[in-house]
């Protein structure tokens, strides 16, 4: 289990904390403006032929002789992707942070009887997308990420093959490094694509991320196992931390144009920390 | 190439150190970063051939200036050839008592020039004694390790301190038996008397000291050699072949008798037969004989200048006869020692030692003539006074005479003083010509032993030594005195005519090596090539190459 039983209390009020924002007391908790199913009113119209007979309102015939079709709006419940890095970059601290904030975007999303779909970027992300409803899937949902982790990052190719193929929306939250050989800009432009709400988490491992003493050094790469022998000097740190800093702020500024919320945050920080930032930047609300 | 501490050498051992190091660093450890990437496009450094180039480079310079550190840590010298002349040693005391306590350095310095040009080619090594902790200042040959002598408050040449004598002997012994060593100094002389100079020598055997002392009595001087050390020795003077032993251990000493000038030369010789090198001379300051002038108001007494001429050829004056009229004495009178005033005096008061024959009642005289007497009858008063040693006046009675009022009385007659003396001044107070004094052998002793007590000059009127800056008047005699400061490096400084020892030897010390004291020329031999020390370019080279290693370092990291 990746949460202790204080977090899970902590994860509780949380939850309560995310009612509270959404000032909602039904299920689904979130009206869509589009007509269907649902059980509450939203109009009369005229009927037209082709109209189910059921839907007529026979007390209005009763009094008014004329057939209306009486409407309801149209409730059900809503897509929350979780799109997870588990790639081998984010071993360690981040890897354990990304996996309790998803734990906890997804408990409060099954708490409030939205449907979630967690799709994990890893090696193994086409065996592993996985989709949960209702408020006795939260332990699944956890027992899930509680597996391993590993392989190469491929954001878009997870998304594409964990996604549903009709396009619903909802809100998809990315939680990763994005040390993303292909980038970041493909899964998010196909989030944005299927017309989800998408909301960045950028997790940084500030251990794993720091430069090694000078000398002369093997790099490995974790994901690629790719090696690179390098003189490590203080000009070269120098330079990796520009190029480190560079990348984020790519990841940002495209965010920044395309509307996308985006968080950058330290794997160390706690993820009640975080989910509060979440849940305080309304992202949890479509 | 050799090394006087070769031990040194292991120094380069840190070599090895260095180069582990360096293999150490070059294994590259193993790091797993998240997203190598980023380190692919941060690797600004130089790689591939120009970087290896570079830590090779700066490994090599590290390499190098360990080695040369190492080497100059060993004191490497270049070994010269050795010559066949023996080392001369100069021992040069400069304590307060030469007053060149402040100025040390510069002693040394203007000694080994003066060394140089009195023995050239000799190789010699000076030893600076200051105070009473000794510094060894001065080497030819760095190779050499020199001791030193300890100078004592109390006369350090008679009773030497133990660590004196010892580092005056691990001097000698280091540096291979040298033929001489010298010290000078101006130590405190027993009362009474006055050191006009010091030799002192010191071997590995022994310590002797010979001292120069005048007696201001006139008892003439002495030589007073002090010994210390073991063994039994014996003292030559050379010129005469007199022997002076000298038994016991430790500290003593014995007085020599020295004649009035020219050069002694005092060797060692110890009782069983072997006879040291090492010798003790002294040159004493040739005194020049009186320049005389006559003054006369006509010619000269023929017996006079008779008298004069003979003193002349024997020596006892300079030069030829030379005369003057009173109206010119004074005048003329600064060129002169003695002058003799043949019956007469000058119009005004010549303050030069005068010896006054017969002179007339006049104000002009350093004493008064009182009125003329026939036929006095003389005797004398003072008969171990220097003017009538070897005389007896008594057999020569005067005609007349004029009593002498004033000075010391030598002789008396029935008017009074007939024969006086003062400093300046000596008065005969009858006429030799006129008695069988000017016809006698006694006339030319009187006269000589009148020009030698007048012309006797005071000894070593000025200091012996004179400090840089020190103000020094010179001439007087046929110039002007001049006041001058002495500014410039110690030594032997020509002035006016006189040389001055400033800061330096005593005038009378003879530094000609014990080979030219036969009078040959100096057989210097072959002075050999100095050991030439390398110690500073090494350390210069490895300074260098650390910092050129370092800056390489500096800029393939920055």
């Amino acid at each position: 289990m990746i949460f202790t039983s204080r977090e899970i209390a902590q994860l509780r009020r949380l939850e309560i904390l995310a009612g509270k924002v959404l000032k909602g007391e039904l299920r689904g908790e979130r009206e869509f403006s589009r007509r269907g199913p649902g059980s509450g009113f939203r109009e009369h119209r005229a009927y037209v032929p082709g109209d189910p007979i059921r839907m007529v309102d026979w007390n209005v015939f009763a009094r008014m002789r004329e057939l209306v079709i009486k409407e309801f709006d149209a409730e059900e419940a809503l897509d929350v992707v979780l799109l997870h890095d588990r790639s081998a970059s984010m071993r360690g601290a981040a890897a354990l942070c990304a996996a309790k904030v998803v734990g906890a975007l997804g408990a409060i999303a099954l708490g409030h009887l939205d449907r979630v779909l967690w799709i994990p970027a890893s090696g193994e992300h086409a065996r592993h997308a996985e989709s949960f409803t209702g408020r006795a899937r939260v332990s699944d949902l956890l027992e899930a990420l509680d597996g391993g982790a590993g392989g190469a990052t491929d954001l878009l190719g997870a998304a594409r093959q964990g996604l549903p193929r009709a396009i619903r929306g909802g809100t998809a939250f990315v939680i990763s490094d994005f040390f993303d050989p292909a980038g970041a800009t493909g899964v998010l432009s196909e989030l944005l694509h299927r017309r989800y709400q998408v909301r960045v988490v950028q997790l940084e491992d500030s251990q794993r991320l720091e430069a090694p003493r000078p000398g002369r050094t093997r790099l490995v790469d974790a994901e690629s196992g790719e090696t690179l022998v390098l003189d490590i000097s203080p000009a070269t740190v120098r330079a990796y931390e520009r190029a480190r800093e560079a990348r984020a702020q790519g990841v940002r500024a495209f965010c920044r144009h395309r509307g996308i919320g985006y968080l950058r945050l330290r794997a160390d920080v706690p993820f009640q920390k975080i989910v509060r930032s979440i849940i305080s930047r309304g992202w949890l609300t479509p | 190439m050799s090394f006087l501490r070769p031990e040194a050498l292991w120094v380069a051992l840190v070599a090895v150190g260095v180069l582990a190091a360096h293999l150490i660093r070059r294994r590259a450890r193993r790091m797993e970063v998240p997203f190598l990437p980023l380190w692919t496009a941060a690797s600004e450094t130089p790689r591939g051939f120009g970087a290896s180039v570079l830590r090779a480079l700066d490994l090599l310079l590290v390499l190098v200036s360990v080695a040369a550190v190492s080497l100059a840590a060993a004191a490497p010298y270049l070994p010269g050839r050795p010559g066949t002349v023996r080392d001369l040693v100069l021992v040069l005391d400069g304590g307060v008592e030469l007053r060149a306590a402040r100025r040390h350095e510069e002693l040394l310095r203007a000694a080994g020039g003066e060394m140089a040009r009195r023995a050239p080619g000799t190789r010699f090594v000076i030893i600076g004694v200051q105070d009473e902790i000794d510094t060894l200042v001065s080497t030819d040959r760095p190779s050499v390790a020199l001791g030193a002598v300890m100078r004592h408050p109390a006369g350090w040449t008679r009773r030497p301190p133990d660590e004196g004598l010892a580092l005056a002997r691990t001097a000698a012994q280091d540096l291979n038996d040298p033929d001489l060593v010298f010290v000078t100094a101006r130590r405190p002389a027993a009362p009474g008397f006055r050191v006009h100079s010091v030799g002192v020598a010191v071997d590995n055997r022994g310590f002797t000291a010979l001292d120069v002392i005048d007696d201001p009595e006139g008892s003439g001087r002495l030589a007073r050699v002090g010994l210390a050390g073991s063994g039994v020795l014996e003292i030559e003077r050379i010129d005469t072949g007199e022997v002076w032993p000298v038994a016991g251990d430790g500290a003593r000493s014995v007085d020599l008798p020295l004649p009035e000038r020219g050069r002694v030369v005092f060797k060692l010789r110890g009782r069983d037969g072997f006879a040291y090198d090492d010798a003790v001379f002294l040159g004493l300051m040739e005194q020049p004989p009186p320049r005389v002038l006559v003054v006369a108001e006509a010619e000269p007494s023929p017996f006079l200048i008779a008298a004069m001429e003979a003193l002349h050829k024997t020596g006892h004056v300079q030069g030829p006869l030379q005369r003057v009229t009173p109206g010119h004495a004074a005048e003329a009178a600064n060129r002169y020692d003695v002058l003799v005033f043949d019956r007469c005096a000058a119009p005004v008061v010549v303050r030069r030692p005068a010896l006054y024959i017969a002179p007339p009642a006049t104000s002009s005289l350093p004493f008064r003539v009182g009125t003329e007497r026939p036929a006095p009858t003389l005797f004398q008063v003072r008969d171990t006074h220097p003017l009538l040693a070897g005389l007896d006046l008594e057999r020569i009675p005067p005609r007349r005479g004029r009593p002498v009022l004033g000075g010391e009385s030598l002789a008396r007659g029935a008017p009074g003083p007939l024969v006086a003396a003062a400093p300046g001044w000596i008065a005969l107070g009858f006429d030799p010509d006129a008695c069988v004094l000017a016809s006698s052998p006694a006339y030319p002793l009187l006269l000589r032993n009148a020009i030698a007590v007048l012309g006797k000059r005071k000894l070593s009127a000025q200091p012996e030594f004179f400090e840089v800056g020190e103000t020094v008047r010179v001439g007087g005699d046929d110039a002007p005195a001049q006041d001058l400061r002495l500014l410039g490096a110690p030594g032997f400084w020509d002035l006016k005519g006189r040389t001055l020892p400033v800061n330096l030897l005593l005038p009378g010390l003879d530094l000609t090596p014990p080979d030219a004291l036969d009078g040959d020329k100096p057989d210097v031999g072959d002075p050999g090539i100095p050991d030439q020390p390398l110690t500073l370019p090494f350390a210069g080279a490895a300074l260098f190459l650390l910092g050129l290693a370092w800056w390489i370092f500096w800029r393939s990291v920055r």
